[in-house]
């Protein structure tokens, strides 16, 4: 048992990792906590259904326009919500505010729209089951696990390894120096918003079809959690949001098992609040050098 | 530039603030004017609080509909001596705080003489004080929190206190299925609670064995899969779920994929609607309901006989409201019940004695679409207990 | 703009005055029971905001975990009220006592965190609190709240009417107003506003930070938890449904949309807040949505909260060095 609640765990531990990573990079090009995350999660999942229910009949055409979609309206929080915010020299905790309205727009724009019933989504990756020394693994769970460790690897590999990911990385160390060296801010700042929008739609659908249902408060608590991951792992640390996402996961799977069912999220926070105690910058974080 | 913006916000707030001074009794549908002016001693206002936004807007839509169409059905049979009965439906969120802001609203109202509301026990009973406080009788669908009656005498709950219903419940699976274990997994709720406590009583006095209990706290989580693999292990005959239709609907498809094929799957009151089958498809097949809600999907109907009233307001809900929208479910037939409740009463008793209109809506004498109820000596609501089984993705009566 | 708070800088004392005087009489001139309730609403959450906004404005730590201690005082209150008898003031004390031991448990282990680590941080506290509260069945009852909490009740005199809580609420804020007021404006509030800017600076010239972040999350955990007790004696009922993360969030929204580090920006954010959805009714479903542009809006326009860059201290010493200097100018 301890075998499949650790499969469990993984599972959904690398859903949490996609959104995770989303969060750490808006933190780290913007040093703010994107809220909205979790609702942009949440609504890519839904237009996923809706163009494949209503509009369309090809699930994965619906899929991809709804990463475009998705990451426009990353793209809108960024131009419309914050970017003024920037030219203005304003407190970090505007910008969390705004994105905490966002979230409560996209939730309750969702609701209004497109109605507040759970819908069913269906399994497109569904191919059956494997026994494996007494646990069953599914087709979903093996799917979900490789494409997000794919599409991890293609961000890290775009943030290392291009020009475009320097460019991310410098304006993360300092976006005035960056404008001196000639790169666009704003650009590579819309950018990053694109990119963790898209990858929390692509971790909403792989939900909804793992769950085979999707509802408008599922973006709430999964935000939290995906926050937490993030700053488990270090905020600003891509790899490190990957590791807190698994680890969050499999935290919560096996607390809930072993230890209570009823004190699950309660677990995953304690471990969560013990390891920032003891290493104040998260796992992976950097140590911040203060200059006074 | 951002003058012109601070000056737009300031006159959309000016305007929204004026619009809501002077319209605080909003939201009014169903039948015409005639409500603001109280004259003699007749009132016409039938209050809602109930949540139109937020986590249970499913649910609050469903009663508000259930009402609409009984008052449209009231008013088009005389009203109440000719006058036309009003609906005025108040959203309170799901929260306890805006419930009492609703409840404040209401009880300045003059004209309105009983309120319906609201989902979910927590908020009935945060509002329940003032409701009690100003004499507005208050009827609630379904809140089952077994101390709601205890707060006065203008509570009247339509929907049963769960040991009355699951002492039953649980006496009659152990009588259909001997002596066998259980295993529960309930939501961590009042509802979850009381049902587990009645179920476990009346289920380990008939002989039977519960081997297991879980919990999980609604809303939080999809992945019920650590709870079900604890319970397999204990090797349950049974499994008792307390759950939301959403949530039921998970637990059910996870149960089946962790192998669980040969429990008997057991479930109550909210996943008696249509949407619970559009979650799981066929694979809650063989699985058991029991409860005091009825189903109203079109197979049941046909096999089944509620009755013409029943099946008559069944169809017209439908063509109104199913569309783009839930179909008639228990929700709003307890909600039309209580909105025809409530008129009736009103036109017989009067609405100048509250007392009196208590007595008259506790009689229960009109006919009731969601099964037969009436209140028994102690003061509790006694309903029928029905059973469903599920077929081959659908729902049958038992 | 500039005029309106040079005005108020100038006479700051009369306005406060006025406007004391004003809600003083207010029960009296409005006799809706709504208009009532919506007031003491206010007035509670004119509380926790401008203990929130103690933490976030004036020490500059944003804590998410704040209904936690609203929560804990609830409890706390209603635990001892319907268990033991205990009167109001007892029930108070004893709230704002525990909701401070919890401050203290909050802030001993955070001081060295930084930024939204101390976040997500205060963001599982709550959370881990609320889930005490949801499961322990024999403490809290869980899940089916503890109800039938007597109202306030002080010396033998029972505060039941609309009118008499409103009081109790209003000199619990101006309790709440001359406290913070007094702190922020001593040596204890400036070296705390010298930790918000930069602690390393601040702990450099010899102010204790360690002291004055745990005495900061006391103070605001104690308050929040008054305001709790007297929740949870006004509602009468109360369960873990009412003090979620998702509640923290709100709290923080209402303390900042005001101003950050600002008394009357603090009353004002949550005076406006409270008080716009109930004028919204009229917008049925759309209320939450439009709620929820409203603050972006806001954010967009005013992004320091409507008071935050406002200080009234300085606009008054600036006006009276105008003064000064104007009459040496009219001599000269």
């Amino acid at each position: 048992m301890f075998l499949q609640q650790l499969i469990n765990g993984i599972t959904i531990g690398s859903t949490y990792a996609l959104v995770a990573i989303g969060y750490s990079m808006v933190f780290g090009v913007l040093e703010l906590i994107n809220f909205a995350n979790g609702s942009v999660y949440m609504l890519g999942a839904y237009i996923t259904l809706m163009i494949y229910v209503n509009m369309l009949g090809n699930f994965w055409l619906s899929f991809a326009l709804s990463l475009v979609l998705t990451g426009m309206v990353g793209y809108c929080i960024d131009r419309f919500g914050l970017r003024r915010l920037r030219s203005k020299n304003v407190p970090k905790v505007t910008g969390l505010i705004t994105t905490l309205g966002i979230s409560q727009v996209i939730e309750h724009g969702v609701r209004i729209f497109f109605g507040s019933e759970t819908k069913a989504f269906p399994n497109m990756i569904d191919f059956g089951y494997v026994k494996v020394a007494g646990a069953t693994i599914g087709s979903s769970q093996v799917i979900i696990l490789c494409t997000s460790l794919v599409l991890m690897i293609c961000v890290s590999l775009l943030v290392y390894k291009t020009k475009l990911g320097k460019a991310m990385l410098a304006v993360s160390q300092s976006s005035e120096a960056s404008k001196l060296m000639g790169i666009n801010v704003n650009g590579i700042i819309s950018l990053t918003f694109i990119l963790s929008s898209s990858l929390a739609a692509v971790a909403g659908t792989m939900v909804g079809m793992y769950y085979q249902n999707v509802d408008a408060s599922m973006g709430f608590s999964v935000g939290m959690k995906t926050l937490a991951s993030a700053v488990l792992g270090g905020v600003g640390v891509l790899p490190g949001a990957m590791v807190g996402g698994l680890l969050m996961g499999i935290f919560e799977s096996l607390g809930a098992s072993y230890v209570s069912s009823g004190y699950r999220d309660a677990i995953s926070f304690a471990i969560l609040i013990a390891v920032i105690l003891v290493k104040p910058t998260g796992l992976f974080g950097h140590k911040q050098i203060n200059k006074v | 530039m951002k003058k012109t913006i601070a000056g737009l916000l300031a006159s959309l707030m000016v305007v929204a603030a004026l619009s809501g001074c002077g319209v605080s009794g909003n939201g009014s549908s169903g039948g015409n004017s005639a409500a603001s002016s109280s004259s003699g001693s007749e009132k016409h206002t039938l209050a809602m609080s109930v949540p139109l936004t937020g986590t249970m807007m499913q649910y609050g839509t469903s009663y508000r509909n259930g009402a609409e169409l009984a008052v449209a059905d009231f008013n088009a049979a005389g009203g109440i001596n000719g006058e036309d009965v009003v609906l005025a439906v108040y959203d309170d969120k799901g929260d306890q705080k805006e419930a009492i802001n609703v409840a404040n609203i209401i009880i300045e109202n003059d004209d309105i003489f009983a309120v319906i509301g609201s989902y979910g026990s927590s908020v009935s009973m945060a509002a329940a004080p003032v409701y009690q406080e100003a004499g507005m009788p208050m009827i609630s669908p379904n809140t089952s929190h077994p101390d709601y009656p205890d707060i006065g005498d203008m509570m009247i709950p339509m929907s049963c206190k769960s040991e009355v219903v699951f002492g039953e419940v649980g006496r009659t699976l152990a009588e259909e299925f001997g002596p066998c274990k259980m295993a529960v997994i309930y939501q961590n709720t009042d509802v979850g609670i009381t049902t587990l406590e009645a179920v476990k009583e009346g289920f380990e006095g008939a002989g039977g064995t519960v081997c297991t209990t879980e919990t999980f706290v609604p809303n939080q989580t999809k992945d019920y899969t650590p709870l079900l693999s604890s319970i397999k292990q204990t090797d349950p005959d049974i499994l008792f779920m307390v759950a939301e239709y959403n949530d039921g609907a998970s637990i059910t498809l996870q149960a089946q994929q962790l192998g669980m094929d040969d429990v008997q799957l057991v479930g109550v009151g909210n996943l008696f609607k249509q949407e619970f089958l559009n979650l799981t498809g066929d694979k809650a097949d063989g699985m058991l309901l029991m409860g005091i809600s009825r189903i109203y999907t079109d197979e049941v109907m046909e096999n089944s006989d509620f009755g013409a009233y029943t099946e008559d307001i069944v169809k017209r809900y439908n063509e109104k409201y199913a569309s783009g929208g839930v179909a008639f479910d228990n929700f709003a037939a307890i909600a039309y019940d209580s909105a025809m409740v409530a008129m009736n009463a009103a036109k017989n008793a009067g609405t100048n004695d509250t007392q009196a209109l208590v007595a008259q809506i506790k009689k229960l004498d009109i006919d009731l679409c969601a099964g037969q109820a009436y209140f028994a000596e102690n003061g509790d609501l006694i309903r029928e207990i029905f059973t469903f089984t599920v077929e081959d993705g659908k729902f049958v009566m038992k | 703009m500039n005029r309106l708070f040079e005005f108020c800088a100038r006479n700051g004392w009369k306005i406060t005055a006025v406007v004391l005087a004003a809600m003083i009489v207010f029960p009296f001139v409005v006799t809706s029971s709504y208009v009532l309730r919506i007031a003491i609403t206010v007035l509670m959450y004119i509380m926790l905001s401008l203990s929130l906004n103690l933490l976030v404005g004036h020490l500059g730590l944003m804590s998410m975990g704040h209904a936690a201690f609203w929560g804990i005082g609830a409890y706390t209150a209603a635990i001892l009220s319907t268990r033991f008898n205990v009167s109001s003031l007892g029930t108070f004390l004893a709230a704002m006592v525990i909701a401070g031991v919890f401050g203290m448990i909050l802030g001993l282990p955070v001081l060295k965190l930084k930024g939204y680590y101390l976040t997500v941080v205060t963001l599982g506290f709550c959370e881990i609190i609320r889930l005490v509260e949801l499961n322990s069945m024999n403490l809290t009852n869980g899940p089916l709240g503890i109800s039938r909490i007597p109202s306030l009740n002080f010396f033998g005199v029972v505060f039941k009417s609309s009118r008499s809580v409103y009081f109790v609420a209003l000199a619990l804020v101006v309790l709440t107003v001359v406290v913070i007021y007094r702190i922020v404006n001593s040596r204890i509030g400036l070296a705390i506003m010298s930790i918000r800017d930069d602690d390393i600076a601040a702990s450099s010239i010899g102010v204790n930070v360690f002291v004055y972040k745990v005495m900061v999350f006391i103070i605001s955990g104690m308050i929040a938890g008054l305001a709790g007790a007297f929740y949870a004696h006004y509602i009468s009922y109360i369960d873990p449904s009412g003090f979620t993360t998702g509640q923290s969030m709100d709290l923080v929204i209402l303390a900042i949309f005001g101003g950050l580090g600002s008394i009357p920006g603090a009353i004002l954010g949550a005076a406006v807040l409270t008080i716009l959805p109930e004028t919204m009714r009229a917008l049925m479903e759309y209320r939450s949505l439009i709620y929820g542009i409203v603050i972006v809006i806001m954010m967009m326009v005013k992004p320091d909260g409507i008071l935050g860059k406002v200080n009234f201290k300085y606009i008054r010493q600036r006006q009276q060095m105008e003064k000064a200097s104007g009459k040496e100018g009219a001599q000269a």
